[in-house]
């Protein structure tokens, strides 16, 4: 395979804190004997391993923690010129104010470390972590953060008991937008307060509740454009990172043919729903997206006009991460330019990098 | 009453035909709604451009609209009262004034002038005088035989 012509970029890679405990450290004094659930994991935890066995490190610090290995393992082996972190945080806490709390000693953290001492070539971008349901904190931490170079979106959790078009949101979304920093949504695969993960209630089996993960996201998705969030916020932009573009091209269809009928329940909405996709919606290429048979995975892209909406993303240190060329192996060469690296080179500012100049 | 002409054809004497109601004629075959919305008189395809819907034999209603605002939750405002015309079958709606779709996407219906015998030359809807014994018509020039 040759190098693409524009490297890589990942733009969904999560680094871990090397013991469960080191966020829990950072917190305010009055907020440190709160138990945090793990890092990963929550009920629904893979059964035969939830990381890649190559990010797992010797001297019993997390997977993902490591930044050599980091480095060697998403942008030396993706041939990536750039990282693009979403730490995860730990679900729904029940009291919202330890959220809020743990929110800001991860962008500490992030900003120290990964984006600080780890990142002396500049090659990791982060993400602000915020609680849309403490919205007045969120606005507050994303102002705190938005002129750090290092910092590229605002992160929330998939997990919601609101669907995200809400008008109650409308203050974290603008504080985003107005700064030009897209908003990422993935799930923290944790336990908390949120709903269950189906409208059906608690699956039984992480065969269930993995695949049925991005489900949450056609619901954030459907919410946005019912209550006219891309019509109020024209710069904004959100990112789905649990994958899932192939049921959202089963869900566009059914909005759009449902919004002729129905418009006048949403008569802001005035384009077809489809339209606000290019503008405003991502989805990050995920493991377990579409068909398997290449040929019929880059047509369903290029029948939907999907491109320009999706990202690739390794999803490190995870077991589902995609590898950049096996991703490459299913599209067409004008996807890869795209997909591989050019839309979330667009989407975050990144500038094109020399090749073979390190 | 003076005689329709070759592409006028005689629809319900004017006293006949009150507002809010609507007559549908076949007229060379074709179905056409006419509807009385006030003072004002439309005469549309009975045909919806989705799948043929009868879209004349549809309920009639308002324009529901909004404006995104500086308030958190857009209130809805209702206008245009009995001007939009939704098809029975996917409840499409149309404007009864352009013969557009309300959502757009430059779907429409066919639309034909309706005049009444005694008002000046030219379409009902700039007509303001209702003159008792008129006769209104549809004009089919547009339909081209």
């Amino acid at each position: 395979v040759t190098p693409a012509a524009e490297g890589v970029v990942d733009a969904c890679c999560h680094p871990i804190p090397v013991h469960a405990g080191d966020l829990n450290a950072r917190l305010p004094r009055q907020y440190r004997d709160q138990r945090l659930p793990p890092p990963l994991g929550g009920v629904w935890a893979n059964p035969v391993n939830d990381y890649l066995p190559e990010a797992r490190q010797a001297e019993g610090g997390l997977p993902g923690s490591d930044p050599a290995n980091l480095y060697e393992q998403v942008l030396v082996r993706q041939d990536a010129d750039f990282a693009v972190l979403v730490p995860l945080a730990r679900g729904l806490l029940a009291d919202p104010q330890v959220g809020v709390a743990l929110d800001r000693a991860t962008n500490e953290w992030l900003a120290e470390t990964w984006l600080g001492e780890h990142n002396r070539q500049d090659r990791y971008r982060g993400s602000i972590r915020v609680s849309p349901r403490a919205p007045i904190d969120a606005v507050a931490e994303i102002a705190r953060w938005a002129d750090h170079p290092g910092f590229v979106q605002v992160a929330v959790p998939l997990e919601s008991n609101v669907t995200y078009g809400d008008p109650m949101f409308l203050p974290v979304w603008e504080a985003a937008a107005d700064r030009g920093l897209p908003v990422v949504v993935h799930s923290d695969h944790a336990g908390g307060v949120h709903g269950a993960p189906t409208p059906l209630g608690y699956p039984l089996t992480y065969l269930e509740a993995y695949t049925q993960t991005a489900f949450a996201a056609l619901a954030h998705l459907a919410s946005l454009i019912a209550h006219g969030t891309f019509e109020r916020l024209p710069r904004l932009t959100f990112v789905f990172a649990d994958g899932g573009f192939d049921y959202l091209q089963t869900l566009i269809w059914r909005v759009d043919k449902d919004w002729r009928s129905g418009r006048a329940e949403v008569p802001w909405v005035d384009r077809t729903p489809s339209g606000y996709l290019a503008d405003h919606v991502r989805f990050v290429v995920h493991a377990g997206d579409g068909e398997g048979d290449p040929e019929a995975y880059a047509e369903f892209i290029e029948l939907n006009g999907l491109e320009p909406c999706l990202l690739y993303a390794s999803n490190y240190p995870h077991w589902d991460h995609l590898d950049a060329a096996q991703l490459r192996s299913m599209l067409t060469p004008a996807q890869r330019t795209s997909i591989l690296g050019g839309n979330a080179r667009v989407l975050y500012g990144l500038p094109v990098m020399q090749r073979g100049a390190t | 009453v003076s005689e329709p002409t070759a592409t006028r054809v005689v629809v319900a004497a004017l006293k006949d035909f009150p507002p809010g109601t609507r007559r549908l004629v076949e007229i060379r075959g074709h179905s056409v709604g006419v509807f009385r919305v006030g003072d004002e008189f439309f005469a549309l395809l009975n045909r919806c451009p989705h799948q043929g819907g009868p879209l004349c034999e549809g309920a009639t209603t308002g324009l529901v609209s909004s404006k995104l605002g500086d308030r958190p939750s857009p209130e809805l405002s209702w206008s245009r009262e009995g001007q939009i015309i939704r098809c029975p079958w996917h409840a499409w709606e149309f404007d009864m004034r352009t013969g557009r779709a309300v959502f757009g996407e430059k779907w429409r219906i066919r639309k034909y002038p309706v005049y009444t015998d005694t008002g000046p030359p030219g379409p009902v809807e700039t007509y303001e005088t209702v003159v008792e014994d008129s006769v209104v018509y549809v004009d089919l020039a547009p339909m081209r035989g």
